[in-house]
């Protein structure tokens, strides 16, 4: 099977709480993997070593067959789980920054997007609500042709208006050949676009199935599975 | 890349940085004008209301010299204490090297710190024309000493060079902490200072010892040189020198735990 990501018994300790412990697994090109598991199980700091923010303890991150550097960052398209942009540039200014770097950049893609926001260029950043905020930042992550997406959590803290926004823009604009991650706990939005999962439980890998072998083999739809092997 | 990097710096602080110099600037030529009035039209100047808005004026003035500088060096320092922290989930996500990072940063923050050292330089000439000054001083500049005058503006830019990347160091080994980053980074600048401070002491002390047992050595060789003004074109050369191995030192360290040990928040 063709690897676009690979994960090799990455570990990371915060001190001497350990995150993410001897993780391992591969995702092919093409495929739309949702990252699941409760708060606290490893999500986020699997996307942030994976998007370089993070040294890892041990293990490694390979993507498009590279270690993780300037040429694995050129191919992933990251979109944090806060906002990262400058709050004193205007929208157009963020528009010029995803232009200067990053060659698979879409301009006009990203323009289209912003009209449909109503967003005006000149608009300050720091002036827009947070929902218009994570919106511009996810029209801009969305408007690269970039091989691998990893989103963290970007239905999170968001309205069911905004949500279904976010999911149609994610599902409109990432290309059939590119990858993409997304972590969430708020499966039952996702589950029908999702075409494998990974769960994630206390730092490490509960399972790695796709979701149509899932339903099929628990007799239960992703959702309940989840319910029920995270229970409180 | 580095042109593209330095564009976001641009566009991330030259808004309020212009505005405080420009500011300032025109802070400056109000007060100098209201001395002009005053030194020109001493019935106007003499009255009671006018001398205190020219000391207001005035105060403020210095306190824009020294805000100007405060808000140039707290940009800098803030530009980059944000890539470590929330700035860094955008910024260390591009395709671009730590290198070219820290190297957009400390050129920006140079420039920028120069400009307003030349800023204040035309403040204190405005502040002189209101005051009816003449430059005779600068009639009798000439540029015959280009040597010494680049050595000098080399041997700035290494040491503000040092203070940015000692202040760079600072807050990457603060950015290894889980929490309250900002405060481990104060710790550690406070910790280090004092560290290097001994460390100066001591080579210092061993400068004098090594200068009392071979100074005849040095003596001999600075009288080798062809010409007795070259002295101190080696005495700044070695002084450069210094400078740079000192800000070479502190760059690696801050690349090598933005490399190796990035932890964002």
């Amino acid at each position: 099977m063709e690897t676009l990501y690979e994960a090799k018994n990455l570990t990371k300790c915060y001190g001497a709480v350990s995150a993410l412990h001897n993780v391992d697994f591969a995702v092919a090109p093409g495929r739309f993997v949702g990252l699941l598991g409760p708060n606290g199980s490893g999500k986020t700091t699997l996307i942030k070593l994976s998007a370089g923010l993070l040294t890892p303890t041990s293990g490694s991150v390979r993507i498009g067959g590279q270690a993780i550097g300037v040429a694995t960052k050129a191919m992933t398209s990251y979109l944090p789980d806060r906002m990262a942009l400058p709050t004193e540039f205007r929208a157009a200014d963020a528009v010029a920054l995803y232009r200067d770097f990053y060659t698979d950049f879409d301009a006009a893609k990203a323009q289209a997007m912003l009209n449909d926001l109503k967003l005006d260029g000149r608009q300050r950043i720091g002036a827009m609500s947070k929902g218009t905020q994570e919106k511009l930042q996810l029209c801009l992550v969305m408007s690269r042709k970039a091989k691998l997406f990893l989103l963290d959590e970007p239905l999170g803290g968001v309205d069911p208006a905004a949500r279904d926004y976010i999911l149609a823009t994610i599902l409109r604009n990432y290309s059939e050949d590119a990858s993409l991650l997304l972590s969430t706990h708020l499966i039952g939005d996702i589950e029908k676009t999702l075409d494998e999962v990974i769960m994630l439980k206390d730092g490490t890998v509960m399972l790695q199935d796709s979701v149509d072998h899932l339903r099929e083999d628990k007799g239960m739809s992703v959702d309940e599975y989840f319910r029920e092997v995270f229970k409180c | 890349m580095l042109k593209k990097l330095l564009k976001l710096e641009w566009n991330a602080s030259a808004r309020l940085l212009l505005l405080v110099n420009f500011g300032v600037l025109g802070l400056t030529a109000l007060a100098s004008a209201l001395i002009a009035v005053q030194n020109a039209f001493p019935d106007v100047g003499s009255q009671t209301w006018f001398t205190i808005v020219t000391i207001l004026i005035g105060i403020m003035m210095m306190m824009g010299f020294i805000g100007m500088m405060v808000v140039t060096v707290f940009l800098n320092v803030r530009s980059f204490y944000n890539l470590l922290g929330q700035r860094g989930y955008l910024l260390l996500t591009l395709p671009v090297t730590t290198t070219q990072h820290i190297t957009a940063k400390l050129i920006y923050a140079l420039a920028t710190t120069l400009f307003s050292i030349l800023m204040l330089f035309v403040d204190g000439c405005v502040t002189m024309v209101g005051m009816g000054e003449t430059f005779t001083a600068f009639k009798d500049f000439q540029f015959i000493s280009v040597g010494p005058m680049l050595y000098t503006l080399l041997l700035i830019l290494l040491a503000l060079a040092g203070g940015y990347l000692f202040l760079y160091l600072c807050i990457a080994i603060g950015g290894q902490w889980p929490q309250s980053r900002l405060f481990a980074s104060v710790v550690t600048f406070f910790v280090l200072q004092f560290l290097f401070q001994i460390l100066l002491a001591g080579i210092g002390i061993f400068a004098a010892f090594s200068f009392y047992r071979h100074g005849h050595l040095i003596v001999t060789m600075a009288g080798a040189l062809p010409e007795p003004h070259y002295e101190l074109y080696v005495f700044f050369g070695v002084i450069a020198l210094i400078f740079l191995v000192w800000d070479a030192i502190l760059w690696a360290g801050t690349q090598y735990l933005i490399t190796k040990k990035l932890n964002l928040a």
